[in-house]
């Protein structure tokens, strides 16, 4: 059969079947602990992206519109149990090569890292790994990413930790 | 007659996958067949329902745009399962899958968890799924089928949250 047959098939065969991947950090090195009832998860699928942006919201500005259009994904991962151990693990686990360090804020309570995943210019994946006495957090936002946007967003959110991206463009 | 035959050679196996994935879709859902297999079982022999109870309300369901999204609901079935019953739970949960509904976004707190499901059918009709565990594993399961818009589905998801919030 000639090439042009299988790219005309292929992707109906991938309709058909209804074929679905997440590849954001948390699935690849935090996968394991998804279903592992020591540790909250909060998952927020492509799907329910698409359904917000079409959503006509008046009283959210545009752009913080614009910043949800643009994500697909979201994952928090978080565990009040051995924090640091789990933070040892995640930083051990995870690949420097993908992963770029963006920002870190240490201080004697708490230690947060802002770390991205970049395809071309594009920020494809934010990821921010936080810990303190009391838990261990691990959150990934996956989409075109537009970082001082998506500070605000997640300050509007209440994030926790996110409050720290918001300097990023002083530093 | 053989001509032919080789002509369609190349195209037989894509199309027969294509049909393979495709007829899956047309037949009965597998929710549909979980709630006639649970029926059927919840009944003990005095015919007094067992370890959780239904519910369904069908009705022909609007297709205006204007109208409020549970004027739209054309069929709804409510479930609840008692953490004990866990093949319930693992049943409904292959059934969901095979179903190939996409998920919204899920909450889960230890045992707790707090799900919501979708899967687009015909003619703009959408089946929405809630999932409500407690954290004793106890939990309500919410299947509602209708032609909704973006905005009916934002409004359904902050009803379920909200009561999802009560519950916790």
């Amino acid at each position: 059969m000639n090439r042009s047959k299988w790219i005309f098939f292929f992707p109906l065969l991938l309709l058909g079947t209804g074929v679905f991947a997440q590849d954001d950090a948390i699935g690849k090195f935090f996968g394991k602990y998804v279903e592992d009832s020591r540790f909250t998860v909060v998952s927020i699928s492509p799907k329910m992206f698409r359904l917000m942006s079409k959503v006509n919201w008046d009283t959210i500005p545009s752009d913080l519109k614009q910043t949800v259009t643009h994500l697909t994904s979201l994952r928090i991962l978080s565990t009040e149990m051995t924090p640091a151990v789990f933070y040892k693990e995640a930083m051990a686990r995870i690949d420097r090569k993908e992963y770029e360090e963006l920002i870190t804020v240490r201080s004697d309570k708490d230690n947060v890292r802002f770390m991205v995943k970049e395809q071309g210019d594009v920020i494809h994946e934010l990821l921010m790994i936080a810990v303190d006495k009391d838990d261990f957090t691990m959150m990934s936002f996956v989409g075109n990413i537009d970082l001082d946007k998506l500070s605000r967003l997640s300050s509007d959110m209440g994030i926790k930790g996110m409050e720290n991206l918001k300097n990023i463009k002083h530093k | 007659m053989k001509n032919n035959y080789l002509r369609l050679k190349p195209i037989t196996f894509p199309l027969l996958m294509l049909l393979v994935s495709f007829s899956a879709c047309a037949q009965a859902s597998y929710v549909d067949q979980f709630y006639q297999k649970y029926q059927d079982t919840k009944k003990d022999k005095n015919g007094i329902e067992g370890g959780g109870w239904q519910f369904n309300f069908t009705s022909s369901g609007s297709s205006r745009p204007g109208d409020d999204w549970f004027s739209k609901v054309s069929f709804l079935h409510c479930l609840s399962i008692d953490a004990a019953h866990a093949q319930e739970w693992s049943d409904l949960e292959r059934s969901i899958s095979k179903d190939n509904f996409e998920e919204w976004f899920s909450v889960r707190h230890g045992k707790g968890r707090f799900q919501m499901l979708s899967s687009d059918g015909k003619g703009g009709v959408e089946d929405v799924i809630c999932i409500v565990v407690g954290k004793e594993g106890n939990g309500l399961f919410f299947h509602m089928r209708g032609c909704f818009t973006a905005a009916d589905k934002d409004r359904i998801k902050a009803a379920f949250q909200e009561k999802g919030n009560e519950n916790e």
